[in-house]
């Protein structure tokens, strides 16, 4: 499980329940990076969640042959990429391929949350890949 | 005339030294302070000055190397200027900066950069560097099992891409730093090396394999700076010409274009100061933690066309005879990298610049160090010459 903060604790629950957003400014409509309090572009304190498309593109990835050592869940191979959704937001997440096929940049991907045990992260799969989770349902 | 370009020249390396460089282990005996002392001790004798004439300390390090325990270590007492500025691998050179503003400024008169790494003989510690879960790199990047090498491949990766290259470009890079390698006695690996065995190592995060990636080794370097004017009866000063350092964002998730690093903005900033351009350097030392971080280098300061740094390494120009000469000392890749390497593309500059590189030395008369820190977040550059 992620620790979080004030300001991202709602971020990561809303993830564990299937829901990804993020944190938009209401003064000047910003999409923050990642949530914050003050918006990063005029500093408002005024923001609401909003749900992110379902669908972005790979902007680039890596297959990383070894997970680092204080990151249990994570088993080796495994797949880390920055998505970027339409309108340009960006956010780092992992790929999870039905197929061994490889992936590619520009390649369009959907929101899947990744899930080990309690540990639950931005996750994407390619468009056209059905990845079942534990309970054996497309997740 | 910003106030900047007045430092053009006014600032000397004074003195510069390698502690024990570990192939890839120093001495059973050493320690971080110990090699950071060490290296301080060489330093000072090239300077032709004694600890006691030190009154600033630039450091950092992972925990056991502050500016606190360093002093201690070496016994340094009435410190006048410390900065403890931790920008990675980038520290090292923006470090010139901050020391030369101090020195300029009559803060200190004798500004020692030390630094000491038991990168290698630790290795298995595992010391986390940002500690604090919660911390926004912590929760959106590292929890993804992100790390310094999957977000150099992340770059990698899309600068292939951008351009229409393969991973053997990359690997022309291990290739050319490998060949000054062979010339250095103290480098880790001096073996030729082809593009067909860097692509034939295991891949470590894709697109970078085993040797795109840089060694991990125990040791030290330092460095000593003074004013220009106060230098100048030294052994053999060296002039800093001009410098320049930038932070951009923290998260590679974060850099607006995976292609473009702030040595864009460090860079410019160190020729506007020295009235330099990048055809006037004859000799460059760029931070190479990984094949793609001095192709991405060479292409922000100006020594290569955008998407052509590797085509560039690829003719030979950076090999030994070519006209730009590059990471002389064999490089993080093939002499040593001690987690942060920062320091000893400066010490290499110094000691070509001086005549002093044995085997492999080049003749140069400007000599650019550059220095990248943490997820190509970082960077600072020197540019170097001869006393006139």
């Amino acid at each position: 499980m992620i620790e979080g903060t004030a300001e991202t604790e709602f971020f990561w629950s809303e993830l564990a329940a299937g829901r990804l957003l993020a944190r938009r400014c209401t003064t000047c409509g910003e999409t923050q990076a990642y949530p914050r309090r003050l918006c990063v572009r005029c500093g408002s304190e005024a923001a609401e969640w909003v749900a992110l498309p379902v669908e972005a593109t790979i902007y680039t990835f890596t297959e990383v042959a070894a997970p680092p050592s204080d990151r249990p869940y994570l088993t080796a191979p495994f797949t880390l990429a920055i998505v970027e959704f339409d309108g340009g937001h960006r956010m780092m997440g992992l790929v999870e391929r039905a197929t061994g096929a490889p992936l590619t940049i520009g390649q369009r991907v959907r929101f899947a949350p990744w899930r080990r045990a309690a540990t639950v992260l931005p996750g994407f799969v390619p468009i056209g890949d059905v990845i079942r989770d534990k309970t054996g349902l497309p997740s | 005339m910003s106030d900047r370009r007045r430092l053009r020249n006014r600032i000397a390396v004074a003195g510069a030294a390698l502690a024990e460089i570990g192939r890839p282990k120093v001495d059973d005996g050493q320690t971080a302070l110990g090699l950071a002392a060490q290296a301080t001790h060489r330093a000072l004798t090239d300077a032709g000055l004694r600890l006691a004439d030190v009154d600033g300390l630039l450091c950092c390090g992972f925990g056991e190397t502050s500016t606190y325990e360093l002093a201690d270590y070496l016994g340094l007492r009435e410190l006048a200027f410390v900065d403890g500025t931790c920008v990675g691998g980038a520290s090292w050179l923006t470090y010139v900066e901050h020391a030369a503003a101090a020195l300029a400024a009559g803060l200190c008169r004798v500004a020692l950069i030390a630094h000491g790494s038991l990168a290698y003989t630790d290795r298995h510690r595992q010391l986390p560097i940002w500690p604090d879960q919660r911390s926004p790199i912590n929760q959106f990047d590292l929890a993804l099992g992100n790390g310094f090498v999957s977000a150099h491949a992340l770059a990698a990766q899309r600068y292939l891409w951008r351009y229409g290259l393969e991973p053997e470009a990359l690997a022309g890079i291990a290739v050319a730093t490998r060949r000054w390698a062979t010339l250095n006695p103290l480098a880790r690996f001096r073996d030729p090396l082809t593009v067909a065995e860097v692509r034939a190592s295991r891949s470590v995060s894709s697109p970078l394999n085993r040797l795109d990636c840089c060694l991990i080794s125990d040791g030290g370097a330092a460095a000593v700076l003074m004013r220009a004017d106060e230098a100048a009866d030294s052994r053999a000063p060296i002039i800093v010409a001009g410098f320049g350092s930038s932070q951009g964002h923290f998260s590679i998730a974060a850099m607006s274009d995976l292609t473009v690093t702030p040595a864009v903005q460090s860079g410019a900033r160190a020729f506007a100061m020295a009235g330099l351009a990048p055809h006037d350097v004859d000799h460059a030392m760029l931070y190479d933690s990984f094949t793609i971080t001095p192709a991405l280098a060479m292409e922000d300061l100006g020594l290569a066309e955008r998407g052509g740094a590797t085509a560039l390494v690829a003719s030979g120009v950076t090999s030994p005879g070519g006209r730009l000469p590059m990471n002389t000392n064999g490089g993080g890749l093939s002499f040593a990298h001690t987690g942060m390497y920062g320091l000893f593309t400066l010490v290499e500059c110094v000691e070509q610049l001086r005549g002093e590189a044995g085997d492999r030395q080049v003749a140069c008369s400007v000599s650019l160090a550059h220095a990248v820190g943490d997820f190509l977040s970082a960077a600072g550059t020197a540019l170097l010459t001869r006393p006139q």
